[in-house]
């Protein structure tokens, strides 16, 4: 019994969100992560019938688009993970701007936050690939350290150490950059 | 419970994948240990601020879309044997830029060479002019005897000029394949800046290779000198 677009579709949608974030991790940009989910959907389409078939689709989705990442992306060498914050709006003018800095000596709210980002942001960028690979994977984007085995084929005891060690260099480069 | 070994079991703990007992322990040991505490309190500090990082959303009906261009992309390839889309072709196809059915060549619509020193005649590449920040497409084709599949072709953009909607890239690579006769290959070039130079095309099949090079100049934009002030909501 084949499975008709629309069952392709029942299948994968409810991921695609995810999948989408995560892309948007791996490329740092909205057109490149639209892209790659793309790519993946068209290598997976022809393989609808193994995707059927999987108990959780999820960490297999995520496993194929980040290996379609990786060899597509890594030869253009540029680095596998961004957590840029894109702050800018549809017209490509920095959004921020849009608020005028107001009287008051206490820093904007908003302001602050966007700040913290940025330089979580960057901290998290400063990171080794393995561990940049792990925090997106687990601390940014929530994956289980089973769903993590699967998407990077690689025990769960290396993982949990990488982790580990990933987390003190990131207390490490934000207490660092203040 | 030491310290080390309750912290081993931190990612478990707060995934809530535990079994009761050994939660239990944990858990006596956390009441103990303000360590071990505040250890658990800045890791679920930092992972809310890192999951807070913002994602752009996509388009509402992108999902439904991507999925219905993947199967058509499938039928197709299954119907006329032809190598799948790549990102290329359908995303023109979205912008409107290039007709899905076109598939890869290169010959050109540009004006002679350029006026400069007078260079001999093999050594002069033909030139095009475009604006600074518009979108250019500039039509290339090639002839070809035969049908070839597989065919590789990149792009090498000089400095500063880029193919619209493939940002920070000097080299755009794609597999694709030619027939019998003229095709044609449109890129849609965007000059970021004034520096200009050279465009490379390359086609490469089998081992066998084709390059085509067009000298690129860059004016500024025809159009009415922006407002710096304009885009950024002030009146």
């Amino acid at each position: 019994m084949t499975i008709t677009p629309e069952a392709f579709s029942a299948l994968v949608r409810p991921h695609l969100g995810r999948l989408h974030r995560f892309a948007y991790r791996l490329t740092g940009s909205a057109a490149d992560a639209e892209d790659l989910v793309q790519e993946l959907l068209i290598k997976v389409y022809p393989r609808r019938q193994d995707l059927a078939e999987i108990d959780r689709p999820l960490p297999w989705l995520t496993r194929v688009m980040y290996r379609l990442f990786i060899d597509q992306h890594r030869r253009q060498s540029r680095s596998p993970l961004h957590l840029v914050v894109d702050n800018t709006g549809e017209d490509g003018v920095d959004a921020t701007l849009d608020s005028l800095p107001d009287d008051s000596p206490e820093p904007d709210e908003a302001h602050e936050r966007e700040l913290r980002q940025e330089q979580l942001a960057r901290a998290v960028e400063r990171l080794s690939e393995d561990h940049r690979t792990a925090v997106t994977l687990h601390d940014v984007e929530g994956y289980t350290l089973e769903e993590m085995q699967e998407i990077l084929d690689c025990p769960i005891g290396t993982l949990k150490s990488r982790l580990h060690r990933a987390r003190a260099r990131l207390r490490e480069l934000l207490e660092e950059s203040g | 419970m030491r310290c080390e070994e309750a912290i081993e079991y931190l990612d478990e703990y707060l995934e809530d994948g535990l079994k009761d007992e050994a939660r239990a322990v944990l858990d006596a040991h956390l009441q103990g240990c303000p360590r071990c505490r505040e250890v658990f309190a800045a890791h679920q500090a930092l992972v809310a601020e890192l999951r807070a990082l913002p994602v752009p959303t996509p388009a509402e009906d992108f999902f439904e879309r991507a999925i219905t261009r993947a199967v058509r992309a499938h039928e197709h390839q299954q119907d006329h044997h032809r190598t799948q889309h790549r990102r290329m072709a359908w995303r023109y196809a979205a912008g409107g830029a290039l007709a899905a059915s076109l598939v890869l060549g290169v010959i050109l619509n540009v004006s002679p060479p350029t006026s400069g020193p007078a260079v001999a005649p093999m050594a002069a590449i033909p030139g095009l002019t475009i604006g600074l920040h518009e979108v250019q497409k500039v039509r290339l084709s090639v002839d070809s005897n035969q049908t070839l599949q597989h065919a590789v072709f990149t792009v090498e953009l000089p400095e500063g000029v880029e193919l619209a909607g493939f940002p920070n890239q000097r080299t755009v690579r794609w597999e694709g394949s030619l027939h019998e006769g003229k095709n044609l290959l449109e890129l849609p070039l965007v000059a970021q800046d004034r520096t200009g130079g050279v465009l490379v095309a390359r086609i490469d099949h089998a081992k066998k290779e084709k390059v085509f090079r067009l000298q690129l100049n860059v004016q500024p934009e025809r159009g009415a000198t922006r407002n710096a002030g304009a885009g950024l909501g002030w009146v």
